[in-house]
């Protein structure tokens, strides 16, 4: 009886061996793992276990993204909108940031621009009148303007102040048929000279006094300098064209200007 | 049968643990199903065969984690004795009990590996504990439904 009392009983004869062979496992991966190695135990149960595992996960995944979907279908479909809305939002306010950037560049040149011997007067565009020809600027005799001042923006000349009263004056554009202007092609040498004025639509015309000049399509023109009031080197435009009239023996050049009338905000006059 | 039964339930849940805790976290809660598994099959079973049960699912989680090897065969071949031990008290088997089971085979497995493996900070792996307790407790239900009627086969 003394004997069956002492004898330990299967189950924990299991425990034990159980443990020992877990300290055995645990010591063989300590070992493994100080020579940088993974113990063979470990890669046997990894090794077993990650097919099913990417299996399991991939299908976990799927089913949440599905359930997702049909759960979050509305709030997604308004936030689809929202987006959408923002998008365009967006959209404005980058044309608006665009046109803004203009018109900073335009300042910009405005301050920069060369006085060319003269004083600089600045004034706003406070009317523009397309079908006429005349924009109409916030400067007038107060500040010592009159007929025949050149008006420049950034970008090159504007026209002429046609007539000046106290706070206000009234521009003629390049683009009028009257007054002509006298003009030239900076980059020939001699010059070829001529008077420039517009058609009423966009483009201008360069009538050379010689029909013979040299001119082309890309040449620069500028201001002539043969005017009291407005000086030399102003740029007006380029030659898009060169026309030559055998008959009439006249030598005429579209050209493009290089203002561009429509977003004037402010504006140089040259006294 | 029952035998071949078990071991593939271990590689199931092997490839659970692997490959699911992580993505069904609900509110940082995550799950150990080994220990699900453990404690389901020690209720239907003694304490030797929740001892051996207790080891290959130690193995596999000590595998996994990469270290401490032994201390997680140990508790949980402990953990599988001690519960295999409590079918001597002949309680009736139920979803209740599989539940209380889970939760209280969790907590011991963990709190042993806690004093033969001390984390470094006690008061965090409790609570995780606590909240992996729980949702193993939530995962026995189904696991245990699915169970009885292959434990209770004759072959």
């Amino acid at each position: 009886m003394n004997v069956r009392r002492n004898r330990i009983s299967p189950d924990w004869l299991t425990l034990i061996v159980l443990l020992a062979l877990g300290a055995i496992l645990g010591r063989a991966q300590s070992s493994a793992r100080l020579v940088g190695r993974e113990d063979f135990v470990s890669r046997i149960f990894v090794g077993v276990l990650s097919p099913g595992a990417h299996i399991f996960g991939s299908a976990a995944d799927a089913l949440n993204d599905f359930s997702r979907g049909i759960f979050s279908a509305r709030r997604l479909e308004r936030e689809n909108e929202m987006l959408k809305k923002e998008l365009r939002a967006l959209s404005v306010y980058n044309d608006t940031v665009a046109l803004l950037r203009n018109d900073l560049d335009s300042q910009r040149k405005l301050i920069d621009m060369p006085s060319l011997g003269k004083t600089k007067v600045y004034a706003d565009v406070i009317g523009f009148y397309a079908e006429e020809n005349r924009i109409l600027i916030s400067a007038g005799t107060e500040k010592g303007l009159h007929q025949g001042l050149a008006v420049v923006s950034g970008d090159g000349l504007v026209g002429t102040i046609q007539s000046s009263d106290k706070g206000f004056s009234v521009v003629t554009l390049i683009s009028s048929p009257k007054p002509a202007i006298g003009a030239l092609l900076s980059a020939r040498n001699p010059p070829s000279a001529g008077l420039i004025h517009g058609d009423g639509g966009q483009i201008l015309t360069l009538q050379f006094g010689d029909p013979q000049a040299a001119v082309d399509s890309g040449d620069l023109v500028v201001t002539s300098g043969f005017s009291e009031y407005i000086p030399r080197g102003i740029v007006i435009g380029k030659v898009i064209q060169k026309i030559e009239n055998l008959e009439s023996g006249q030598l005429v050049a579209k050209v493009y200007p290089s203002v561009a009338i429509g977003r004037l905000h402010e504006v140089v006059i040259l006294k | 049968m029952k035998r071949l039964i078990v071991a593939l339930a271990v590689v199931l849940f092997g490839c659970f643990q692997m490959g699911l805790p992580s993505r069904l976290s609900v509110f940082s809660l995550t799950p150990n199903y080994l220990l699900v598994l453990l404690a389901i099959v020690a209720i239907f079973s003694d304490r030797k065969g929740g001892a051996i049960v207790g080891f290959f699912c130690g193995a596999i989680e000590g595998s996994l984690v990469g270290i401490n090897l032994t201390h997680y065969i140990a508790s949980r071949v402990i953990t599988g004795f001690i519960l295999g031990w409590m079918n001597d008290l002949k309680l009736q088997r139920s979803v209740l009990l599989a539940v209380l089971t889970t939760v209280g085979g969790t907590l011991a497995a963990q709190v042993i590996l806690m004093f033969i493996a001390p984390p470094p900070e006690i008061i965090p792996f409790l609570g995780a504990t606590i909240k992996t307790a729980m949702y193993n407790g939530v995962i026995a239900i189904p696991v245990y439904v699915l169970a009885r009627p292959i434990a209770e086969l004759r072959v």
